[in-house]
């Protein structure tokens, strides 16, 4: 079986594609992978906060118009910040890295694949991605790089795991010591209640915003507003 | 041969009409009777100025032809005055308000007092307009205007029955020229409203045609638009939009200006306040006006650890008060500070003149930003706060949860905004629930100071707001490093940022939220479609305007290579028109930059690229520019956008030509610098600009326009890679970050982190 390997998610003008897609079409597609998820402990659990998280994910793909100047339109939408790293550690369990992998693709940004000692699993559950449409170059799996060297990827914006609260603080001095971008740090550490999986403001933390101003009334004139200011009512 | 000046903008008029006077009165224009000028009906002072046109041609002798038009920039009138916050419109919001003023003009003109002063000159294709002034007019004084190939078949008839002179009139220039003057006819004789399109128009009935505009407009109500709201009012019923005069009309102008004035000479004094108290510390700082170091400002006492310990004590004590107050009396208190802002607009002009050397107009925008912040929070934190959210757990069941601030955050922010952004963090930091421990800009303290005690005087309890003016090392540093501080919002550079994110890790505990906005190394991409003098007029003002020092300001313009040659000539006469100077007057575009080591390092930058790269126009200082810290505006063209190092926060823009087929790799190269705050495109290709626009990295892209002085909830500000972390300033998902959500029957040990 061949896996995408790192250098293939740093190939910048594929993520663009994925990431134009749109939050419901990946969505639909990384819902179709949930009933072929390799089987494992509480695989029924994994689907409903699946389930959840990309009920969650849909609406953010909506074109919010903001209220603005005559003759302007003014427009936010949300994307993908770009290549994440979904890391597991020993206190992950399978229905924590499923559930921040696909909220992370879902949310239109490439990821990197890597929880030790639980690779064989990892292959099937890719696989199923894949299978899905996951296009390949979007999902590496990752079995053998050193953590150092996959915190120093190329293009890196997104860190998501789940751990113990003293390996979150470990991985944030790792992560400030980065003389580039300010890597985001997105941590479930309370793995009972997965707090921060279930709150409605984390996908919120794997987007970047974008603003979209048009001047409608560059070039001449503006028809529209010329129409608004002769209704007759 | 006759001269007519041309009518422009509304905020032109007083200007054109000093020009007109000016002239008329020359000894050369006298006994002429051929110098005239256009005056637009949809301007409310239509009437008023005919008046004194009539006066000047009594006082002189000589006639004056008068042009009477409708008006061709009504769009951007509204718009303009919409943006700047006015209190009205100069020109009506109803067509047919246009055509009754019109009428009134007409009469006025054909009067009988009238005749031998001015010479009138109707510009109409509207055949009720005409047939009026035909059934008006008791002599034939006057003539009719037309454009070569419209109303012919009209002005045939008025020839044939009336013997009225009728003049022909037709643009002359070249195809780039005449291009956006045929569009814009285009668009206006194909609005709805327009008498060329009604009449080709098969279902308008000819009653409707020939229906007087007064009978028309008397069966409005309200005789207004209500579909176009009043500046105050475009965001609707529950925020005001921030007020603003207009310092190009002089009867706004001269009494703000007067006020501003009384200001001028004050002495500021400011210092840390804790706990609703201001202290004094052993480092006192002199302020001197960055324009002129002979005018001292004011006083500033800098904090130092013993202060910084005890303001985070106050602000870790006034927590549980602060967050457990009513969201409703804490917005309440944002609001009432909003309103104190705009009582105070003169003091706090002339203090961003004489502490941050902001020029009027960006001294007004920034009392109005930080107006628009203290509103917009306020607003989404009732939003936010006012009711429990239902939510599924993991345990699969529903619970309903409350958001809460988190604790202390600190708020770090800038002198280029020294009022807005500082306010900005702080408003949405409290808004939020959180206490505050403000750290502003040590070049920027007064104004902090004063904001405040406004704060204060507004109802913010003082153990929820702590201000400590002072160094970064000496204040900045103890603060981030605190375990008490729960977040931290940071606008600045990218440097210090990685600096903040450093001692916030460094502590032995949970990471907190860091919201930082940084740098960026701003493009604007203009392809050959575009149009040139537009493009010059919002690439100076993107690149020059606040001297550059704005996050959001134009560094590199990348022009297509067809039509460089000509945008640089263009861009070379506008930044000759530039002034430099005393940021206080009205004749000034560009200020200071903000300090001696600002302008050193941005004077070595400049010399060092006079060695490699061509120099294509630099803006002359003026005569006192050595008082101050000024640094000319300057344009150099690089060879390539990847030769840009880190960011220059100065009046300094680079220019490179790119080939139209080498767009995307241009993009890429945008993209690759890592930064990615704000993008200009100008093209007439929708195509290309939904494009470029998909492909750009950037937080904030604006299309045909400048790309500075976003707007608080309408362009929602804030970059992505090396520019910051999110979320966006000013927009619906800041205030998230400042809070944390809580089961409201609390069976967790903890919640979302």
């Amino acid at each position: 079986m061949q896996h995408s390997n790192t250098q293939d998610i740093q190939a910048a003008s594929i993520w663009e594609a994925w990431n134009r897609r749109g939050f419901a079409a990946r969505c639909q597609l990384l819902a179709t992978a949930l009933e072929h998820l390799p089987a494992h402990a509480e695989a029924a659990l994994t689907e409903r906060l699946a389930r959840q998280l990309l009920d969650d994910a849909r609406p953010l793909g909506e074109t919010l118009e903001l209220p603005g100047p005559t003759g302007e339109s003014n427009e936010l939408y949300l994307t993908g910040r770009g290549v994440a790293l979904v890391l597991g550690t020993e206190d992950s369990s399978e229905t924590l890295v499923t559930c921040q992998l696909l909220a992370t693709l879902a949310c239109g940004n490439a990821a990197v694949l890597q929880w030790p000692g639980h690779e064989q699993w990892l292959t099937l559950l890719v696989e199923a991605l894949y299978q899905a449409g996951v296009p390949r170059a979007m999902l590496a799996l990752d079995t053998g790089t050193p953590e150092g060297q996959l915190l120093g990827l190329n293009d890196l914006r997104l860190v998501v795991l789940s751990c113990r609260p003293e390996q979150e603080i470990a991985l944030n001095r790792r992560l400030a010591e980065h003389e580039g971008v300010l890597i985001q740090l997105v941590a479930e550490t309370d793995l009972q209640h997965c707090p921060l999986l279930t709150s409605p403001d984390f996908l919120l933390r794997l987007v970047t915003e974008k603003t979209r101003t048009i001047n409608t009334t560059a070039v001449g004139g503006n028809a529209t507003l010329l129409e608004l200011g002769s209704r007759t009512v | 041969m006759a001269i007519t000046i041309d009518a422009e903008e509304a905020d032109r008029l007083e200007l054109s009409l000093q020009l007109f006077q000016k002239l008329y009165q020359h000894p050369d224009c006298q006994g002429w009777g051929g110098f005239g000028l256009v005056v637009q009906a949809y301007s409310k002072r239509a009437l008023p100025v005919l008046l004194w046109l009539a006066a000047l041609a009594k006082q002189q002798g000589d006639l004056i032809p008068i042009r009477l038009v409708k008006g061709a920039y009504w769009d951007s009138e509204i718009k303009l005055c919409q943006q700047k916050g006015l209190d009205g419109y100069p020109v009506y919001t109803r067509k047919e308000s246009t055509d009754v003023s019109y009428l009134a003009c007409a009469r006025f003109l054909l009067s009988s007092h009238i005749k031998g002063l001015i010479w009138p000159q109707f510009a109409s294709h509207n055949a009720h307009t005409v047939a009026t002034i035909m059934t008006e007019a008791q002599h034939d004084q006057f003539e009719f205007q037309r454009l070569h190939g419209m109303g012919d078949a009209l002005y045939d008839r008025v020839l044939e029955q009336a013997g009225v002179a009728v003049r022909i009139y037709a643009p002359v220039g070249n195809h780039k020229d005449l291009l956006p003057y045929l569009v814009r006819r285009l668009l206006e004789n194909g609005a709805n409203s327009s008498f060329v399109h009604r009449l080709v128009d098969a279902r308008c009935p000819v009653s409707d045609l020939t229906e007087h505009p007064w009978l028309t407009l008397s069966k409005r109500n309200p005789l207004n638009n209500p579909h176009i709201p009043l500046p105050h009012d475009i965001y609707g019923q529950q925020r005001r939009n921030s007020r603003g005069p207009n310092i190009d009309i002089h009867c706004e102008w001269a009494p703000f200006s007067a006020k501003v004035n009384e200001w001028l000479e004050h002495q500021w004094l400011g210092g840390p306040i804790i706990n609703g108290k201001r202290v004094e510390s052993d480092k006192i700082v002199e302020v001197k006006a960055p324009y002129d170091h002979r005018h001292h400002t004011g006083q500033v006492h800098f904090a130092n650890a013993e202060l910084v310990a005890q303001a985070v004590q106050v602000a870790h004590d006034g927590f549980a008060d602060w967050h457990s107050t009513p969201v409703g009396i804490r917005t309440q208190a944002l609001m009432r500070l909003g309103d104190l802002l705009e009582d105070n607009l003169a003091e706090l002009t002339a203090l961003c003149h004489q502490e941050a050397g902001k020029t009027i107009q960006d001294s007004i925008d920034e009392v109005r930003e930080a107006v628009d912040f203290c509103r917009y929070y306020a607003l989404r934190a009732n939003e936010l706060f006012s009711a429990p959210l239902k939510r599924t757990l993991a345990d699969g069941n529903s619970h309903a949860m409350i958001r809460d601030g988190r604790g202390v955050f600190v708020c770090i922010s800038p002198w280029n905004f020294p009022l807005a952004i500082f306010l900005g963090q702080v408003t949405a930091a409290l808004a939020a629930g959180n206490t505050v421990v403000a750290k502003p800009a040590e070049q920027t303290s007064l104004i902090a100071c004063r904001a405040v005690e406004l704060m204060l005087e507004a109802g913010v309890p003082a153990s929820a707001i702590q201000l400590l003016p002072g160094r970064g090392a000496d204040v900045g540093a103890p603060l981030t490093a605190d375990p008490r501080i729960a977040g931290v919002a940071f606008t600045g550079s990218t440097e210090t940022a990685r600096l903040i994110n450093r001692t916030l890790a460094a502590r032995d505990c949970a990471p907190v939220p860091l919201i930082a906005e940084t740098g960026g190394q701003n493009a604007m991409i203009i392809d050959s479609t575009s149009l040139p003098e537009q493009v010059v007029q919002d690439a100076v003002q993107s690149a020059f305007a606040s001297a550059g020092q704005r996050c959001s300001a134009l560094r590199v313009l990348c022009v297509q290579k067809d039509i460089a040659d000509r945008v640089i000539d263009l861009l070379k006469g506008a930044m000759a028109e530039l002034k430099t100077g005393n940021p206080c007057l009205h004749s000034t575009d560009v200020g200071p930059v903000i300090d001696q080591t600002a302008q050193q390092n941005l004077l070595q930058y400049i010399k060092q690229m006079q060695n490699s790269n061509r120099l294509l126009a630099q803006t002359e200082l003026h005569a006192e520019a050595d008082q101050g810290t000024f640094v000319p505006p300057t344009a150099f063209e690089i060879d390539s956008i990847e030769r840009l190092g880190r960011e220059q926060f100065g009046p300094i823009m680079h220019l490179v030509r790119y080939d139209a087929h080498d767009l995307d790799k241009l993009i890429d190269q945008i993209n690759r610098c890592g930064y990615g705050l704000t993008l200009g495109i100008h093209t007439r290709n929708e195509g290309t600009a939904a494009h470029i626009e998909s492909r750009a990295r950037v937080g904030n892209t604006y299309i045909n326009r400048n790309q500075v002085g976003a707007t608080v909830g309408v362009q929602p500000f804030g970059g992505q890679g090396l520019s910051g972390t999110g979320p966006k300033a000013g927009g619906p998902h800041y205030l998230l970050r400042f809070t944390q959500l809580q089961p409201i029957a609390s069976t967790f040990d903890k919640v979302e982190g």
